[in-house]
């Protein structure tokens, strides 16, 4: 790793700030940012690209963990260079590793193997023991420990639990994360239902299953007067209603999976294993009104979803095949992807401030002498995602084996760094 | 002109000309199975293996017949659908039988598009004999050889398909053939058993099966897969013979005669009556009849595909 690096005619994206969107030279030294300015001659490492990017280091509100107990998936150590490949500095990581991570000794695990790495997982721990659902985790202990937050991850949280959770949390401000889903009205669904999907004899997933638990869920966490975060909302009527939660003035914040924003359930004909995804990719009215709640700042933040998924797991019939894709390396060239109907800034902006104020983290400010938490990427530059540059020991994407645009070329945190030329 | 698919997985990929060819050839081997000699040499040293991971008479028998008719060389494979799930994956098994140099594929199994995900694994032509709850092409393609036989064409005739439309991959594999044919078609049933967005299949909807029955030339009725159902969906099988239970007395209130029709196997007094199914009316087994000259014809017409290769 170099001590020093010089990052050549950048453009700057840190919005409020009078150099957002200047293109600059910025020196890294030592873990710092020494100098930012229009131009710099030092004879050290250079990065240099036709569209280059920097801005605050990504942060990722949605990385499924596989360690402890799914190793043979990614250990810890590939989780986060896959993290760090893909561009990001922070990756909070939902409970639903084997066994769950329910007490002070799994956030202690995952804080400890992995303190100051290049990228920082920051846990959520388990809402109920096991996220079985039945009882309170111990939720104050793991908050003590660094728990970010609480979930049960893909599980459904009962109405009764939901309640207790959000009411036993608000002395030390534990932050409930909802993935809302009416196991009921889902009833084991494997695809979205609608015009695209009766096609595939698959079992259908109504909208209506997302949308009935959110709308339930705000009156539980009014009633309770705490705040809640929905994590992965994929329908309209969910962008709807949290808009209307917010306007009477409720503590509501959301995210949106990448996947839910590039795609729509019309690639479900093609009984692709690995678009076989938890949020159900749902129709173009709803994508479409997704992108909306991003631009009307409904939707706060842009989460990766990356589940590695072993080969059996994914290589055998859509029905018996479990959810979940990688993302984080393909991320930035399928955020790219929306750049015309959103805007980079604002894509930029739900995956570093966005998420940072979900959790309650500060702001990283682009300044000199400062630490540096930073992601370099070209835009334009193309690169083949294959077996060579995956970093995962899963290889669970529709987008392996092809010619992405747009590539994270360096990420800076913790005082280290690491260039992907 | 030949095919324009390598495999049959369904009928939503192959054209009207596809179908209409899969029939004149068709009709050639309906003429040979009613000869003193059935058998032609047409498949001879093609090696086909039935793969059946979910229960079946009268579809393995009718593949089997078939292909023996075409004097391919045959062997059948059963196995229930949860070992196979628990321990070999089906690439595996399929590819087991394989390496013994098989030719052609035909396989059931419960998991739609299992039949798509083989063929995208496996070197064979692969034929669908129903992939859970999505697609049964030759049902499908039998079913309309044998409207086209009873009444002349299929083209403008309305055809009701009465029953569980949720779970049956007969009616899906239907209304696509139906409506690639020009028929009208429309599906009734409880609410609680017709896929919401179904009407964009281009299919009316009904829930009244008189209403339904004076409208259609054709009624299909599905057989209630209680196999199928991991929920109720209706309270009993008494309350649904009550209100979609085809009996000679609706049969007989109708202003003018209807063909019946029904895939098969039938769950006699529940979703039809004994004497409907035995009735003039009923063109059960010619469906059966035709089955086999329609399999056959899809297995010449593949296996031709596969030669030129």
């Amino acid at each position: 790793m170099p001590t020093q690096v010089l990052i050549k005619k950048a453009t700057i994206l840190q919005p409020g700030h009078s150099r957002h969107l200047k293109k600059s030279d910025l020196l890294i030294s030592n873990g710092k940012i020494a100098k930012i300015a229009a131009s710099i001659k030092e004879d050290v490492k250079t990065i240099e690209g036709k569209d280059l990017y920097v801005s605050a280091g990504w942060m990722d509100l949605r990385t499924h963990l596989t360690d402890p107990g799914l190793e043979h998936k990614d250990d810890l150590q590939r989780l986060c260079e896959t993290a760090a490949a893909g561009g990001f500095t922070a990756i909070c990581t939902l409970p639903d590793s084997d066994p769950s991570i329910d007490s002070k000794s799994g956030i202690e695990y995952l804080r400890n193997r992995n303190s100051n790495q290049l990228t920082q997982i920051l846990p959520m721990g388990a809402l109920s023991v096991q996220t079985k659902g039945e009882n309170l985790a111990e939720l104050y202990d793991m908050h003590q420990s660094g728990a970010v937050a609480f979930t049960d991850a893909d599980h459904m949280v009962n109405s009764g639990l939901l309640r207790k959770a959000l009411m036993y949390t608000k002395p030390f401000k534990g932050l409930i994360v909802s993935f809302p889903m009416d196991m009921s009205i889902h009833h084991e669904g494997q695809v979205n239902e609608s015009e695209n999907t009766v096609t595939t004899g698959l079992k259908l997933s109504p909208a209506l299953a997302e949308y009935t638990c959110v709308k339930q869920q705000l009156d539980i966490a009014e009633y309770c007067e705490a705040p809640i975060h929905f994590s992965g909302i994929s329908t309209k009527e969910s962008v709807n209603l949290i808009k209307e939660a917010r306007k009477k003035g409720q503590e509501v914040t959301c995210d949106v999976s990448i996947f839910n924003l590039c795609l729509t359930d019309e690639v479900a004909e093609r009984f692709d294993s690995n678009l076989k995804l938890m949020p159900l990719l749902r129709t173009d009215k709803d994508r479409k009104a997704l992108i909306k709640g991003l631009k009307d700042g409904v939707i706060d933040a842009i989460c990766s979803n990356h589940h590695p998924q072993n080969v059996e797991l994914k290589k055998v019939e859509f029905d018996y095949a479990d959810f979940g894709s990688l993302s984080h390396q393909s991320f930035l060239p399928m955020m790219l992807e929306l750049e015309k109907e959103v805007g980079l800034e604002l894509l930029i902006e739900k995956i570093t401030r966005g998420p940072r104020s979900i959790i309650g983290n500060e702001e990283i400010a682009i300044e000199e002498g400062k630490a540096a938490t930073l992601t370099v990427f070209d835009s334009s530059q193309d690169w083949e995602y294959n077996s060579k540059t995956n970093k995962s020991l899963s290889s669970n994407s529709y987008l392996l084996n092809q010619t992405l645009r747009g590539k994270v070329v360096a990420v800076c945190n913790n005082n280290k760094l690491n260039l992907y030329s | 002109m030949p095919l324009s698919t390598k495999h049959l997985l369904g009928i939503k990929d192959i054209t009207p000309g596809d179908i209409d060819l899969i029939f004149k050839t068709a009709d050639n081997f309906k003429q040979i199975l009613n000869r003193p000699i059935k058998k032609v040499p047409s498949l001879r040293d093609v090696t086909i293996t039935n793969v059946f991971f979910e229960n079946s008479t009268r579809t393995k028998i009718s593949f089997e017949l078939a292909e023996k008719r075409l004097s391919a060389d045959v062997v059948n494979f059963s196995s229930s659908s949860s070992s196979v799930k628990k321990g070999e994956t089906l690439i595996d098994t399929v590819n087991n039988i394989l390496a013994m140099k098989v030719d052609m594929v035909v396989m059931r199994h419960p998991a739609p598009g299992a039949c798509q995900f083989l063929s995208e694994h496996i070197p064979a032509a692969i034929i669908n004999a129903g992939d859970g709850t999505h697609e049964h092409p030759t049902q499908a393609l039998l079913d309309a050889y044998s409207i086209r036989e009873k009444l002349g064409d299929v083209k403008g005739k309305k055809i009701v398909i009465v029953g569980d439309i949720l779970h049956s991959r007969v009616a899906l594999s239907n209304i696509f053939c139906l409506i690639k044919l020009g028929a009208k078609v429309r599906v009734c049933g409880p609410p609680t058993l017709i896929p919401k967005y179904i009407h964009h299949l281009g299919v009316e909807v009904s829930y009244n099966l008189r209403e339904s029955l004076e409208w259609c030339d054709i009624a299909n009725m599905l057989r209630i897969q209680l196999e199928r159902q991991d929920d109720r969906y209706f309270p009993s099988l008494r309350e649904y013979s009550l209100q979609y239970g085809l009996t000679m007395e609706i049969l007989n209130s109708l202003k003018k005669e209807i063909v019946v029709m029904h895939p098969g196997p039938i769950n006699r007094g529940v979703e039809i009556s004994s004497e409907v199914a035995d009735s003039e009316q009923a063109i059960i087994l010619n469906q059966v009849e035709n089955g086999v000259a329609v399999r056959m014809a899809v297995l010449y017409l593949l296996a031709g595909k596969k030669l030129e290769e």
